[in-house]
């Protein structure tokens, strides 16, 4: 239901009354982020190639280990190799985006340091945009999994007491 | 100097609630590793093992202080950048835009230096636990 009482209002996306210029200062704090997310892109590929041998690791580890054991390695097992797997080459993928993301910033920033053309400014903070929203979704991915599994184990001795029981 | 792009204004729209929103994420972890470093001084044993000498369990509360410490200055950063994209987008100033892209500049050299720190104390901890170990295996012999 719609308040009568509400104070006028618009809120058109696409009406922006911008002034001004993009300015020295502006230029000179881009100029300082440049370095700085080049850095932490450079250690986010890193990180995205470690977890990515991880996932080898995990994969070549729970082979060896079938291929030892036989038919004795548990299913189980099995799956809780796969599923390590899984998680690490999935963080990987979402740590090369990062870093892809803030390379593709740090590129732009030196497009605009080049040419001064404001286009560049949009374009840098479009990829910072892409940057944010993923980090801030996959953080809140990582808060309900972790919420889930904190579920999960406070329900496992119930449920195992439960089982005891009958 | 080129004049500002109204789509500037659109992007740092969709920027603003997800820096905002880190930000705070920033200042809840600070305030858990602050609590965690609490139990620890108080004898708990979250950062404490009973295997853990109190020379280890220093070390572990150090680390915790510079890590409460980073993650204010980071969730703060945050915080005031998406509270000036908030101005600059209300009012369409290009000063706010200036102070807001000071701020993010800070937010980015911080981490940066944090990650340094970071990765400094981990090559030092590992070091010391090498030659500890190392030192323990010669005792042994």
């Amino acid at each position: 239901m719609q308040n009568e009482y509400a104070p006028p209002r618009v809120d058109v996306a696409d009406v922006n009354n911008v002034s001004g210029n993009i300015s020295d200062a502006m230029i000179e704090s881009l100029r300082g982020t440049k370095p700085w997310t080049m850095l932490i892109a450079v250690m986010l590929f890193v990180v995205a190639g470690f977890m990515l041998l991880g996932t080898f690791g995990v994969i070549i580890g729970g082979l060896a280990m079938t291929a030892m054991g036989g038919g004795n390695v548990p299913t189980e097992m099995r799956s809780v190799f796969l599923a390590i797997g899984v998680v690490y080459s999935i963080f990987s993928v979402i740590y090369f985006l990062l870093g892809f993301y803030l390379i593709k910033f740090s590129t732009a920033i030196g497009r605009l340091l080049a040419n001064g053309q404001p286009a560049e400014l949009a374009s840098a903070l479009e990829q910072q945009r892409k940057f944010w929203k993923l980090a801030g979704i996959m953080t809140i991915v990582g808060i309900v999994l972790m919420v889930v599994w904190i579920v999960v184990l406070l329900m496992i001795p119930g449920i195992l007491k439960m089982g005891g029981l009958h | 100097m080129e004049p500002l792009s109204p789509a500037v204004v659109t992007v740092l729209r969709g920027i603003q609630p997800w820096v905002r929103f880190s930000g705070v994420l920033l200042f809840v972890s600070a305030l858990l590793s602050l609590l965690a470093v609490i139990d620890a001084l108080l004898g708990g044993n979250y950062l404490n093992t009973p295997q853990s000498t109190s020379e280890e369990l220093m070390l572990a509360v150090l680390l915790g202080v510079v890590n409460v410490f980073f993650e204010c200055i980071l969730g703060y950063c945050l915080v005031a950048y998406a509270i000036r994209i908030g101005h600059f987008v209300n009012n369409g100033v290009a000063a706010d835009l200036e102070r807001a892209l000071n701020m993010h500049r800070q937010f980015w050299k911080s981490s940066g230096i944090y990650a340094i720190v970071f990765i400094v104390a981990m090559v030092i901890m590992m070091v010391i636990a090498m030659m500890l170990a190392f030192a323990k295996y010669s005792g042994a012999n």
